[in-house]
């Protein structure tokens, strides 16, 4: 679908956000950045409202309104001194200096605005649209969920107008565990990392990338790992960093893996294109993953992706290697056949890069854009 | 037009991989589906279909039953199935069809594997059935002027091929024709797949098709003879009994009769009439497939890595003089190994109805973890078999 200007509506979105490009912590920000941008080709008007955080935005066209919270704020979210209370100033003065005129749609991404989001769509008689990138299950691996925040996502939820996931795999997460099935959902899209190419040589080695926290589940490749490489002596590199680092160490000394096994902390996407080139695939054993965008940058590099069934964007993929997060042997056994297998590694990575091409930016903001209409036409 | 009509089928169920681990002792076959796919395909398909031909004295025509599906069926003492095609046999209404036990691509392999796999199958044919094959169909019948001597050198003048537009270039398929001294007949892929493919989509043009309208089509056929070569599980698996396929062919034989139109047996048919000239059959032509070639088995990288790593074991295998270890390796020869591993886009929808994992990669692995295991038993651990670097 392209939206001429016949079909342009006199529309103004509030979006209520937390992090925005400069400031990238995950997908949200890149999906605020990518999404907003587009809407206001679109001629959408936004008014976008985010918390005041080191490096403010250059996009122009786009009004933010950065509210300045009090406590010590820091570009990671996760290690917030105190992110509680920084959530709490930041509803209470998005409240106090929320702008209503001719607001059309209030947008919430996620349940760090959303008391703030419910209570101004009730006051000014704003519909209200939420979009769950993840929720407080996903993050904490459903080991220990936040109830309070849990609340705050069942608010949001059930005070939507319209309520659009990331994924069928998240739509299911929220008709399960939240109580609303009538959900939307539009994919996240994905910028292929320039000149970023896998040359399917043999490398012995596959790569994990992203937050090593139990979400992602770190710990399923470590056990994997150790078949792995005593099969075909290859090793494992993690580039990323998180609250699980140092299980993810102690499991892999225990098993004996120290060496092959491999933790580089945080790595910008220079040294990220870098390890995709010098890996035989990419895998994510995660727990819970609503999408997972760097699924689609390892596939546009060419690189075979091996992927849990709980990804949200395996469902809408065929060619990847998909495996129960905790089948640690069927893990290995994808793992060991894409370093023994150039044909393996030719023909998932050739056609698996071809196909992230259904996954854009343009159609996440079309159909976002889709849902928007739906709302002013009260439908 | 044409005057005679040649209707076969190809009988074969595969021993498909379970979910081989690189790490395994043995290749481990997916017993418990095998066993389920030949309990419904006997029961839905063999049976019947037997009992209708058996039943319908103005029916001829041919089979090629596999090795593999014969022997599964021995294993699960389905006799019934066995000794319908005995008695079809014996009717002598039908005649038995050579092919390579395996339904493998041993003819594209120059080894001695393509004439002792023939040599196979004629053995088992002759052994349950008493009768021997005098034509030959090569694995989806597979064909180019290459593989002629290895058919000769194997006993037989007579071939099958199908009528691709690569092989007759122009010419009319309802015809016989030779190359380098081998009759071969052609398979009107049209008419086939009337029946094969398009018989119960409602979505045709011509649904429902009935034998009357289907006699009259290959009576008006240019030529003197219409060759169709189906799969047998056309009859109540490919097509479901209600589909009507079982009463289709029930009034076929009668409906052909009535047009003057002569069903015959593979030889006679190779008997009765004369060649048209030759073909020179340069390419490799297949029924599979819209491309009507090795593209089926042989198209992207998985496919040609499996399929060199699985001869390049032939040697070592024999050398072992292990028959249970040539007995496993011949069964990674079965051709729809590589099949499940096909990636075309274009045929998807056919591929993955026969794939048993739904998907090419698992297919895939499964092979190469098969194949890594025979290696390993034959000593090339050191020289992953598999990696083409």
């Amino acid at each position: 679908m392209r939206y001429g200007v016949s079909d342009k509506l006199a529309l103004k979105v509030a979006m209520f956000g937390w992090e925005y490009p400069p400031h990238v912590v995950g997908g949200l920000g890149v999906h605020s950045a990518e999404l907003t941008r587009r809407l206001v080709s679109y001629g959408v008007e936004v008014d976008f409202y985010k918390p005041k955080i080191d490096g403010s935005p250059t996009d122009k066209h786009i009004r933010f309104v950065e509210i300045l919270l009090g406590g010590a704020v820091t570009p990671d979210t996760y290690t917030l001194k105190d992110f509680n209370s920084a959530v709490t100033e930041y509803n209470t003065k998005l409240i106090e200096e929320f702008d209503p005129t001719g607001v059309s749609i209030i947008h919430c991404h996620d349940w760090i605005a959303a008391e703030a989001a419910v209570e101004l769509s009730r006051r000014y008689g704003i519909p209200l649209v939420s979009t769950v990138h993840s929720t407080e299950l996903d993050r904490s691996a459903f080991f220990y969920p936040q109830k309070w925040i849990m609340d705050i996502e069942r608010t949001l939820i059930h005070n939507s107008t319209r309520v659009i996931t990331v994924s069928k795999h998240e739509r299911e997460m929220i008709r399960r565990y939240y109580g609303r099935s009538d959900i939307r959902v539009v994919y996240n899209g994905f910028n292929p990392l320039p000149l970023v190419k896998s040359d399917y040589s043999k490398h012995n080695r596959v790569v994990f990338i992203g937050r090593v926290t139990a979400q992602k589940g770190p710990i399923f490749l470590v056990r994997a790992a150790k078949r792995f490489c005593e099969e075909t002596g290859g090793e494992v590199v993690f580039c990323g960093t998180g609250s699980s680092d140092f299980e993810v160490r102690a499991e892999a000394a225990r098993l004996g893996l120290e060496g092959r096994v491999r933790l580089l902390g945080y790595v910008d996407n220079h040294e990220m294109g870098y390890w995709l080139t010098q890996s035989d695939a990419y895998v994510l054993p995660a727990v819970s993953e609503p999408f997972g965008i760097t699924v689609l940058e390892a596939m546009g590099a060419g690189l075979p992706a091996i992927v849990s069934k709980t990804t949200g964007v395996a469902e809408e993929l065929f060619n990847v290697l998909r495996f129960d997060y905790w089948d640690t042997d069927e893990l290995a056994d994808l793992m060991i056949a894409v370093t023994q297998s150039r044909g393996l590694r030719f023909t998932l990575g050739l056609l698996g890069r071809v196909e992230t091409s259904k996954f854009s930016w343009s159609r996440c903001a079309e159909e976002t854009y889709a849902v928007y209409k739906e709302v002013v036409a009260g439908g | 037009m044409a005057k005679h009509f040649l209707l076969c089928f190809e009988a074969h169920q595969p021993h498909r991989l379970g979910r081989v681990r690189f790490w395994d002792g043995d290749v481990s076959f997916w017993e418990s589906y095998n066993n389920e796919v030949l309990g419904r395909v006997s029961s839905k398909c063999y049976l019947k279909a037997n009992s209708m031909l058996l039943g319908e004295d103005t029916l001829r025509g041919g089979f090629s039953i596999s090795g593999s599906l014969l022997e599964q069926l021995e294993e699960a003492g389905r006799t019934d199935v066995l000794e319908g095609f005995s008695k079809l046999f014996d009717s002598g209404r039908f005649e038995p069809i050579g092919e390579t036990y395996h339904h493998s691509l041993s003819s594209l392999v120059d080894s001695s594997e393509f004439l002792e796999q023939v040599g196979m199958h004629r053995s088992a044919v002759n052994r349950l059935f008493g009768v021997t094959p005098k034509v030959f169909v090569n694995t989806e019948l597979i064909f180019s002027r290459r593989i002629i001597p290895k058919i000769s050198g194997a006993g037989y003048r007579t071939v099958f091929a199908e009528g691709a537009p690569t092989l007759l270039r122009g010419r009319n398929p309802n015809m016989v024709y030779s190359v380098g001294g081998v009759r071969v007949l052609i398979r009107n892929n049209a008419l086939s797949d009337d029946i094969g493919f398009r018989f119960s989509d409602k979505s045709w043009s011509e649904y429902p098709l009935t034998a009357d309208k289907y006699a009259s089509w290959v009576e008006r056929s240019p030529g003197d003879l219409v060759t169709v070569y189906i799969d047998y599980e056309t009859f109540g698996e490919h097509h479901p009994v209600e589909s009507g396929v079982f009463e289709f062919a029930r009034h076929l034989g009668r409906e052909l009769a009535s047009r003057g139109v002569k069903m015959l047996t593979p030889s006679e048919a190779a008997e009765a009439l004369g060649q048209s000239g030759e073909l020179e059959a340069d390419e490799y032509t297949s029924w599979a497939d819209v491309e009507k070639d090795l593209s089926a088995w042989l198209s992207n990288e998985m496919q040609r890595e499996a399929f060199e790593a699985i001869y390049r074991l032939e040697a070592p295998v024999k050398n072992t003089g292990d028959p249970a270890l040539l007995r496993e390796w011949r069964l990674l020869t079965e051709s729809d190994h590589l099949y499940y591993c096909s990636t075309k886009a274009q045929s998807a929808e056919v591929h993955l109805y026969f794939n048993p994992y739904k998907n090419p990669y698992t297919a895939f692995i499964n092979l190469s973890n098969a194949i890594h295991i025979i290696s390993k038993k034959v000593g090339y651990t050191e020289v992953k078999p598999y990696e083409t670097q």
